[in-house]
């Protein structure tokens, strides 16, 4: 503490440093704070060398082996394919149809009309089918699949297995329903074909 | 011994500019304020283009950058660079014009952006016309500037100045790069990068015009109303030495770190993400030596207002700039980016380090420009301590908000699948906590109103007209020489010699620009490459002018167009999005922020009339969305007449359009749209041949398709 003092910079200020009579002392910098500076220079380097010279992987090879474990992940966990006995049973259930009418309404109606009238996507009361006949199994596999190229987006990996089943049996409840305002027919009339 | 001279300072350009600080300061709060409640309550545009989310935020953030902080800059140099070079400003023509002109550059600002005229590239929103003007007044300030330095009566330049320069010089650089575009039309342009060059460019220009216009700045008048305020010395002249060059060298390499996980070539990404962690030091050097200068006087934090902002204005920097390498970390980013989180870090550092730095700098000058006391030092602690409040209350809020929709969106179940696919939940979610943030953005501004009230007192207690404050000095060159009496290398020569020292920070800064932009142009080349293989298809006239207008609205404040190489980024939005995929993308689009969902691949998701429906009126598609309607593009009409010409200067910038495809412009884009409206009319909708709707819905078709 006596030999600081005695020096200029630490508690006497450098002599010709004076502006606006700011002064300036010499402190030296915190320990501390050299340390680190000179920690994350080797950091930098490091991590530089790791990464684009020697075995870091690239960005490309990271995501591709992430997403080949979710691909195996999911594969593992894939959802079972319609269990039309179970569909069925589920649709003489009334709780099971009210269920469905929820995830309809928060999910399906923006396209088809909470009644299933139709708006931008077709109307699925009626007799007539784009993508299958209209059985439960149809309805199950273009829900959870999706049809790419009519804008109706796969509904599998968004919601719960359980919701949809449940809004496939509310979807094939729908038939026979007079909507207010159905949407011209689109498709096969599926009765015809029979 | 050579006379002492006596001579004036230029006090008046200093008033004006701490008037306009302030004037200014009230139109970027509020306009904070009003997009911030815009989000927690969507219908707040009632409709009207001028004021809806897209177009304002541009203005809040430019009002808050260079019309607040700049001004507050401008006016806290004039005085302090006076003072400490014993001299007045070299010109005051020039100082006035500097003054008017950045004046009329903010309100030329005011008067595009909310009308749409937008380069869409954040804090480079101006178009061509006002970028040239600025060009023009910053030219002019550093000119003002430099040839006050020459003038000085004073041997060494203070470290504040070192830090003018170095803003000066740098500032510049970036603008002219970043804004370099082809006009098309008396008010609009097209940037001459395209793509990831665009992303570089802009982000090397976004980050370091933080760090030099939001930093250097700030730390020069640090280091003058700090010393001033506590009557302490500097704690370190070495430590000033090292971190001023640390910071200028290092600062300018950490662009990419904005674009972490994109597209942009992974070494430049390294490259960013290095160069972010050492400057963590470096900034913590600046506040480390205003910390410590006030230590020897703490006592005045409790009693001196000015001192309490002062202080607590450092306390954020160091804050910000600890957050800053954090989160340029790539697994840190992966949650950060895109959320709130980067919002809570800027406005930590614009709130807290820039806003009071500029509280406390104001409180400091009004009684000394006006020859007086403050009217109250009651009313500055009150405003201290709301403002205070304001900032926590906006900071936890903003904080929880960015970091929980950030671990919602990536967090993936045990079956390989989004635990939260509806991205619409994530956002409403955070509802509550937007309200938060505006309560908290309301007490920053009661704090400020309450300063203006006292300002404004303080100069009507004042005498009339103030007048100029007289010093005196001996011009140096008559002094005699003093050597270093420390020995060796020293720094001292370069503060004799100011010119070395510009010339300095311009390679200092230039070495790391010239490296980081690198990748541009060997990626430009990669890219040219490929899409003369893949015969990727240029926009078509319509999409262009759907482009055009998705720019214009500024969906890019909401929206992304970068699909990151993360799990849940692929999960959700598909796969990640290429190089070539925005390779005609003038201005890029890749977005910094997602309120809603990335749109990269939207196209042909979903049908034309679902579009029709979602720009209507978004909730009746998306429950619970916080998307305003945008009723005016189904009114409005596409303005076909200029497509031609901006096919046109398209073609010039290298897109491979035909001389066919150009004359044809204005035909294929009618017949185009007409296609789209009978498709629509055929569902039942309404709609004209012209509408500007037909346009946007035949860009956001195209997204991830090009053929």
């Amino acid at each position: 503490m006596s030999d600081s003092k005695q020096e200029p910079g630490f508690d006497v200020p450098l002599s010709d440093h004076e502006y606006d009579g700011i002064q300036e002392f010499n402190n030296p910098a915190p320990f501390w704070w050299q340390l680190a500076f000179y920690l994350s220079i080797v950091f930098a380097i490091g991590y530089y060398a790791y990464y684009e010279i020697g075995m870091g992987e690239s960005s490309d090879q990271r995501i591709t082996e992430a997403m080949y474990k979710i691909k195996q992940i999911q594969n593992a966990n894939k959802p079972q394919g319609p269990d039309e006995k179970e569909l069925n049973a589920m649709l003489a259930q009334a709780e099971s149809v009210d269920a469905g009418k929820e995830v309809f309404i928060s999910k399906c109606a923006a396209c088809h009309a909470p009644d299933g009238g139709g708006l931008v996507g077709p109307n699925l009361t009626d007799q007539y089918w784009l993508h299958g006949k209209g059985g439960i199994s149809d309805i199950y596999k273009v829900v959870r699949d999706g049809v790419a190229d009519k804008g109706m987006p796969p509904w599998g990996p968004i919601l719960k297995e359980t919701e949809l089943k449940s809004v496939v049996v509310f979807v094939k409840s729908l038939e026979g329903r007079k909507p207010a305002a159905p949407k011209a027919p689109q498709g096969v009339d599926v009765t015809q074909e029979k | 011994m050579q006379q002492v001279e006596r001579f004036k300072y230029d006090d008046g350009i200093v008033r004006k500019f701490t008037i306009a600080t302030l004037a200014w300061a009230l139109v970027a709060f509020l306009a904070g304020i009003y997009i911030a409640f815009e989000m927690a309550y969507y219908k707040l545009n009632f409709g009207v283009p001028y004021i809806t989310f897209g177009r304002l935020r541009p203005l809040h953030t430019n009002a808050a950058v260079f019309a607040f902080a700049g001004n507050a800059i401008f006016a806290g140099i004039y005085y302090s660079m006076q003072r400490v070079l014993k001299t007045r400003l070299f010109s005051d023509k020039i100082s006035k014009f500097h003054f008017w002109g950045w004046q009329l550059i903010i309100v030329s600002a005011a008067l595009t952006l909310p009308f749409g005229f937008t380069q869409g590239k954040e804090y480079a929103e101006l178009e061509w016309p006002i970028d040239i003007a600025i060009t023009v007044v910053w030219v002019a300030f550093g000119y003002n500037m430099i040839r006050t330095i020459l003038q000085r009566r004073v041997k060494h330049i203070y470290v504040a100045v070192w830090f003018y320069i170095a803003t000066f010089v740098t500032v510049a650089v970036l603008h002219v790069v970043n804004s370099l575009s082809i006009p098309f039309s008396l008010i609009k342009s097209y940037p001459v990068y395209a793509g990831v060059s665009d992303a570089l460019v802009q982000w090397w220009y976004g980050h370091n015009a933080v760090a030099f216009f939001l930093t250097t700045p700030f730390l020069g008048l640090m280091y003058y109303f700090i010393p001033k305020s506590v009557n302490r010395p500097v704690y370190s002249y070495r430590l000033s030495v090292v971190h001023f060059w640390t910071l200028v060298f290092i600062y300018i390499w950490a662009g990419p770190h904005h674009l972490l996980n994109t597209a942009v070539p992974d070494w430049a990404q390294t490259v960013g993400m290095a160069f972010s962690v050492m400057l963590w030091i470096p900034s913590w050097g600046g506040m480390i030596n205003g910390l410590l200068t006030i230590r020897g006087a703490w006592d005045k934090v409790r009693t001196e207002p000015v001192v309490k902002f002062l202080a607590v204005a450092t306390i954020f920097y160091g804050m910000a700039t600890f957050e800053g390498p954090l989160l340029a970390i790539k697994s840190v980013s992966e949650i950060g980016h895109y959320t709130d989180w980067i919002i809570a870090h800027v406005h930590s550092g614009a709130l807290g380090w820039n806003g009071f730095l500029s509280f406390g700098m104001i409180y400091y000058l009004v009684p000394k420009l006006w020859n007086t006391e403050l009217y109250s030092k009651r009313l500055a602690n009150v405003h201290f301590w709301v403002g205070t409040l304001g900032i926590l209350l906006y900071l936890i809020a903003i904080y929880t908000a960015g970091i929980t929709q950030g671990l919602m969106l990536r967090e993936v179940s045990d079956a390989g699948r989004l635990a939260y696919p509806d991205f619409v939940s994530s956002v409403t979610r955070i509802i509550p906590l937007y309200w938060i943030r505006g309560v908290g953005g309301l007490c920053y501004l009661g704090g400020f109103i309450v300063m203006l009230y006292n300002v404004r007192m303080t100069v009507k207690l004042a005498a009339k007209n103030p007048g100029d404050t007289e010093d005196e000095a001996v011009p140096y060159q008559a002094k005699e020489s003093t050597a270093d009496p420390h020995g060796g290398f020293s720094h001292r020569i370069l503060e004799a010699a100011p010119m070395v020292l510009t010339v300095l920070v311009v390679v200092a800064i230039g070495t790391g620009s010239l490296i980081s932009l690198a990748p541009m142009f060997a990626s430009s080349s990669i890219v040219e490459a490929n899409y003369k293989a893949q015969m990727l298809k240029p926009y078509t006239a319509l999409e262009l002018a759907g482009r055009d207008i998705y720019v214009r609205e500024g969906c890019y404040t909401c929206h992304s167009q970068m699909i990151r190489k993360t799990v849940s980024d692929v999960l959700r939005f598909g796969n990640p999005s290429t190089i070539e995929e925005s390779v005609f993308d003038r201005p890029f689009q890749w977005g910094s922020r997602r309120i809603g969902p990335d749109l990269a691949r939207v196209g042909s998701k979903y049908p034309d009339l679902w579009h029709y429906r979602h720009m209507m009126n978004p909730q009746e598609v998306v429950n619970g969305s916080i998307m305003p309607s945008y009723g005016w593009l189904f009114k409005d009409k596409i303005d076909y007449a200029i497509l031609n010409k901006k096919l046109d200067v398209m073609k010039s910038l290298g897109v491979p359009y035909s001389e066919n495809d150009v004359e044809t412009a204005e035909d294929r884009a009618r017949s185009d749209a007409a296609k789209i409206a009978e498709g629509l009319r055929a569902d039942g909708a309404q709609v004209k041949d012209d509408s500007e709707i037909l346009a946007l819905i035949s860009y956001l078709q195209r997204l991830g398709g090009a053929k």
